[in-house]
């Protein structure tokens, strides 16, 4: 208390913070006045005995709710009475000049939702399940530092895992598969099943609507066979049927008894149907044999991520110290689950990688801004007779710095509303894909949140206080006299600066890149494909041969293989005899691919190429051996494959290969190919002698990649009867191809009546169905660029604007004088022409890179690169001196007689 | 049935035939009017906030105090002058409020609201406080 005590000879004073506080907060008329009453009040509460702290104390309140209530009414007034009229005069200049604000909504509208989407799809990534703390639920996974690919996680990690990690309450494991499941129609399509542990249930804190979940004892091999229907299932196959716990059904060749089923809002982990208990035997199974498993657990009480990475690494050196060969490259990580689900790249908010992403977009929303800045300048260049005289009449600077805000905010947020509104259709319209695809995670919802929409108002706002109050200080800077001045005498007090040229001539070079990327995504979209095939997809039917659940699962039961891909090999070939005999089919083949279904490439190395010699990509395309004979297609050189070619090479494998014409043209370089040898990337131990592959035959182009048919270069490898899996049928028909999967269906049948067909349909479909995503996103690729190429374009129109607005008397002057046209044009586009000519030499060292990287992909066609920059070089310059016409013209259109009236 | 149109003010709803705009006040606005009334000639923001704090007990901030001062002098309710420090003393000029005819008016339609609606229940609201 003795701190409070005041010498008696100086007079008490108010806190010096706070009086600061209200001296710098509290101005103009009103804040003096109020800032007085604080002080008058703060002395007679002293006058009145009001202890000294005390005082202080309430001085300090009273500024705070001053302070508060100040800013409440400032507000308050700014929407009631002032920003009402803004938002009017912000309309009104839209309306005005329309061109104008297409350019600068179309940029913003763009521009904000593309610079958020990044942040948008990583949050959607990093999202928890929706489970209960489902952001304590998250994945185990090796990755390797091999180019050969991450290896799977298989039943001898998960043992490891189980036995050592402490960090874990749980772990459990999934493996996601399709499944016949025979309720007496038939030809109902296979369902996607998963196989679990019995743990998954508790780590996802789940449980059934009917039922129970699986148990331990459900886990072990040769326990009664069981299965968890979804709820879905339970609806549609068996009309909700209250009494279907006990009850058995046909899942593949066996019977299962129905434990239970999972309510609606469980499809762990892809929209599934049904769940089978895993059933695991390490013991029967080497350290990377049993099938592919998804490996995820829930922390401890008190155990955080960094532990579990922690434990996780430790426990991976012990293994590693174990069995050296497998771990070598192998590094643990601990991932969330969406990463996992997705086979993705782990990555984290704080990423340097993603931050760099989100620092460019931040740039490009930036160069946005900075553009519609650029507009909004010449715009307001053209203002200033207004303002002037506004501020003559006694307008603050303020007054017009939030009008020209406003006019900006109301142009910013109906584009970013726009842009959101067109961004959440898109949305919703990949989400629903998504989920038709079936192999995404179930909760993976693109759809915009709250978050995301405030953020993206946000930066509306802040865009319109770049955009529209910088060039309004600007352009308020100046005193009124000379405002007015320079108004009567026709000229701009404006400049245009170093900062808006820079800002062109990046964005010009930046412009011919992406119009290289946009030209050569758009040759792709559009490159005739009629021809280039090699086939015709209408004539063609594809349809797979499904598993049944007891093939599916037998590698993982230990079950004898050869006898599975024996049965496998009876229904395979009967079907393919069954449709070769078939009155309205021309040809038939069996492989794992076919044309237009699952492009999978893989990198191929030649021998008679250096070891340090680039790889190239290839399809790759197991075939049956009868492949290209069942579907009449010539071997144009070489020989087909027989069935010697299934035998075992010197090696251990089978070395026979068939590559197409594509291959010889762009890896073999036009060379004879009977006989070459290469070798894929990622197979077997990297220090072992490579497997080399002998090419025996080349066939003609076989709709390898029906997107691209410029990049079709594809090798074909030998398959055994069985070993197709899955087993696609590819089926020239004579007839109608859409009436033509219905037949499919019947001859399966009729071969098995367990047998279903998946997914028949006529290729043509196919090719259009997987090439509408890629068309997607390619057309997400040309309207990015269409918009960096854009953003130039209106910076040099709004520079020639502004020119033309500050010269009108000169260029006047000179026309009076005699000046020709050409000498008026110089003269006003000299600027723009340079920066112009800056910006596309620059951009061209740009496009370059970009065209490497962008012809790298399998789906954009080779370009002639040199050829393709000097194209765009041209385009970039004719398209730039366009933007300039429209401005110079009205130059050269000025009346001597008006301008120099005006002066 | 006609609607006359329909104010939204930050304490409610008023229509303009009912009383009208002019008439409605919130209490804070009440017991600044009231405070302008006991003071007289000697109402200005320290004063207000004063008597206010004497009468209620309650705290209110200088800014509070303007702000609201200056809604009711917009919609006519009270009249301002500035008055500078006198001859040879040092200070500042100071804001003197007084009521207008429609804030008196305004003021007694509120309090006669408030006691309209109160006839006859205070009993039972001490009973419910008490109970």
């Amino acid at each position: 208390m003795s701190g409070t005590r005041e010498p008696a000879s100086r007079p008490l004073r108010p806190p010096r913070v706070w009086a600061l506080v209200a001296r710098l907060l509290l101005r103009g008329q009103s804040g003096r006045l109020v800032r007085g009453e604080l002080n008058e009040a703060f002395r007679r509460e002293l006058e009145r005995g009001v202890p000294p702290r005390q005082a202080r104390i309430r001085y300090a309140r009273n500024v705070a709710g001053s302070l508060w209530s100040l800013a409440f009414a400032a507000a308050r007034g700014l929407v009631t009475h002032g920003a009402l009229l803004d938002v009017k005069l912000g309309a009104r200049m839209l309306r005005k000049q329309p061109m104008l604000a297409a350019v600068a909504m179309l940029a913003l509208g763009l521009g904000i939702p593309a610079a958020l989407s990044v942040h948008h799809v990583t949050r959607v990534a990093l999202r928890p399940l929706p489970v209960p703390e489902g952001e304590r639920v998250l994945g185990i996974r090796h990755w390797s530092l091999h180019p050969r690919g991450d290896p799977p996680s298989t039943v001898h990690d998960l043992e490891a895992w189980r036995a050592s990690l402490h960090a874990f309450q749980g772990i459990g494991a999934v493996h996601s598969t399709l499944v016949n499941v025979l309720t007496g129609e038939a030809g109902t399509p296979p369902v996607r099943a998963s196989e679990v542990t019995a743990s998954t249930f508790e780590i996802l804190r789940a449980t059934p609507v009917l039922g129970r979940a699986f148990s331990v004892t459900d886990e072990v091999p040769g326990a009664p066979r069981v299965v968890l229907l979804s709820e879905g299932l339970w609806a549609s196959r068996f009309a909700r049927d209250p009494d279907i716990v006990g009850r058995t059904v046909r899942i593949g060749g066996d019977e299962h008894v129905i434990v239970g089923v999972m309510p609606s809002s469980f499809r762990f982990p892809a929209a599934d149907a049904l769940w089978l208990p895993l059933r695991a035997d390490p013991v029967a199974l080497g350290p990377d044999e049993g099938s592919d498993l998804l490996v995820f657990g829930r922390l401890a009480d008190g155990a955080s991520e960094a532990d579990a990475d922690a434990e996780l690494a430790v426990v991976t050196a012990r293994r590693a110290a174990d069995d050296p060969t497998r771990f070598e490259q192998l590094v643990p990580e601990i991932v969330g689950m969406t990463v996992l689900l997705m086979g993705e790249s782990d990555f984290s908010p704080t990423d340097p990688g993603l931050l760099f992403v989100h620092a460019l977009i931040s740039l490009l929303l930036l160069v946005v801004c900075g553009n519609v800045g650029t507009l909004m300048l010449a715009r307001t260049a053209n203002r200033m007779g207004e303002l002037s005289i506004r501020t003559a009449l006694g307008a603050s600077r303020r007054r017009i710095l939030v009008q020209l805000f406003v006019e900006a905010l109301v142009m910013a947020l109906l584009a970013t509303g726009s842009g959101l509104l067109v961004a959440e259709v898109f949305a919703r319209w990949l989400t629903e894909r998504a989920q038709q695809l079936g192999d995404l995670p179930y909760w993976l919802d693109l759809t915009l949140d709250p978050g995301i929409v405030a953020t993206a108002l946000g930066l509306a706002a802040a865009s319109a206080a770049l955009a529209g109050v910088l060039p309004a200080l600007r352009a308020t800077g100046g005193g009124v006299q000379a405002n007015l001045q320079r108004t009567a005498s026709g000229r701009s007090t404006m400049r245009f600066g170093l900062g808006s040229s820079l800002l062109i001539v990046c964005e010009v070079a930046l412009s011919v890149g992406f119009l290289a990327m946009g030209g050569t995504v758009v040759r792709s979209l559009f490159q005739g494909r009629d021809g280039r095939l090699g086939f015709e997809p209408e004539r063609y039917v594809q349809g797979t041969l499904a598993q049944r659940a007891g093939a599916v699962r037998g590698d993982f039961e230990g079950e004898d293989a050869p006898a599975e891909i024996a049965r496998r090999a009876r229904t395979q070939q009967e079907l393919l005899r069954r449709l070769a005999e078939d009155d309205g089919v021309r040809g038939v083949g069996l492989g794992v691919r076919v044309p237009g279904a699952d492009p999978f490439t893989r990198w191929v190395a030649l021998e008679s190429e250096p070891d340090d010699a680039e790889w190239h990509r290839v399809q790759w395309s197991p075939v049956d051996i009868a492949y290209f004979s069942g579907l009449h297609r010539p071997v144009l050189q070489g020989r087909d494959f027989t069935s010697a070619d299934l035998e075992a090479g010197p090696h251990g494998h089978r070395t026979a290969t068939i590559v197409n014409t594509g291959f010889v043209a762009h890896v073999l370089g036009g060379r004879n190919a009977i006989g070459q040898r290469f070798r894929l990337a990622g197979g077997g131990d990297p220090d072992a002698a490579p497997a080399w592959y002998e090419i025996v035959g080349v066939v003609g182009p076989f709709g390898t990649n029906p997107l691209n048919p410029s990049k079709d270069e594809a090798m074909y490898f030998p398959l055994g009867p069985g070993e197709a899996s899955p087993a696609r049928y590819l089926i020239e028909v004579g007839g109608d191809s859409r009436a033509f999967p219905a037949r499919l269906r019947q001859i399966a049948a009729s071969v098995d009546p367990q047998a279903t067909i998946e997914d028949a349909t006529p290729v043509s479909d196919v090719i259009e169905r997987e090439s509408s995503l890629y068309r997607l996103l390619f057309l997400l690729q040309l309207g990015l660029s269409a918009i960096a190429f854009l953003l130039p374009l209106t910076g040099l129109y709004a520079l020639m604007s502004f020119t033309v607005a500050q010269r009108t008397r000169e260029i006047g002057i000179r026309t009076a004088l005699g000046a020709q046209a050409w000498r008026i044009v110089s003269t006003i586009g000299r600027r723009a022409a340079l920066q112009l000519a800056v910006g596309v030499t620059l951009g061209a060292g740009w496009a370059w890179m970009l065209l490497v990287e962008l012809t790298g992909d399998s789906m954009v066609m080779e370009v002639d690169i040199p050829l393709t920059i000097t194209v765009t070089m041209a385009v970039a310059a004719v398209v730039g001196v366009a933007a300039c016409a429209s401005p110079t013209l009205r130059g050269l259109r000025i009346q001597p007689t008006e301008a120099l009236r005006e002066s | 049935m006609t609607f006359n149109y329909i104010v939204v003010y930050p304490a409610g709803v008023v229509s303009r035939r009912q009383g009208g705009i002019l008439g409605y006040l919130g209490e804070f606005e009440q017991l600044i009017l009231f405070s302008v009334l006991q003071l007289g000639n000697g109402a200005y923001g320290v004063a207000i906030r004063e008597t206010i704090e004497a009468r209620t007990g309650r705290v209110v901030s200088a800014g509070a105090i303007y702000t609201a001062l200056g809604r009711l002098e917009e919609r006519g309710l009270v009249a301002s002058r500035t008055e500078s420090p006198q001859e040879g003393r040092t200070g500042r000029p100071r804001k003197f409020y007084r009521l207008r005819p429609d804030g008196a008016r305004a003021l007694r339609e509120s309090y006669d609201t408030i006691q309209a609606m109160a006839g006859g229940l205070l009993p039972r609201l001490d009973e419910l406080a008490g109970g």
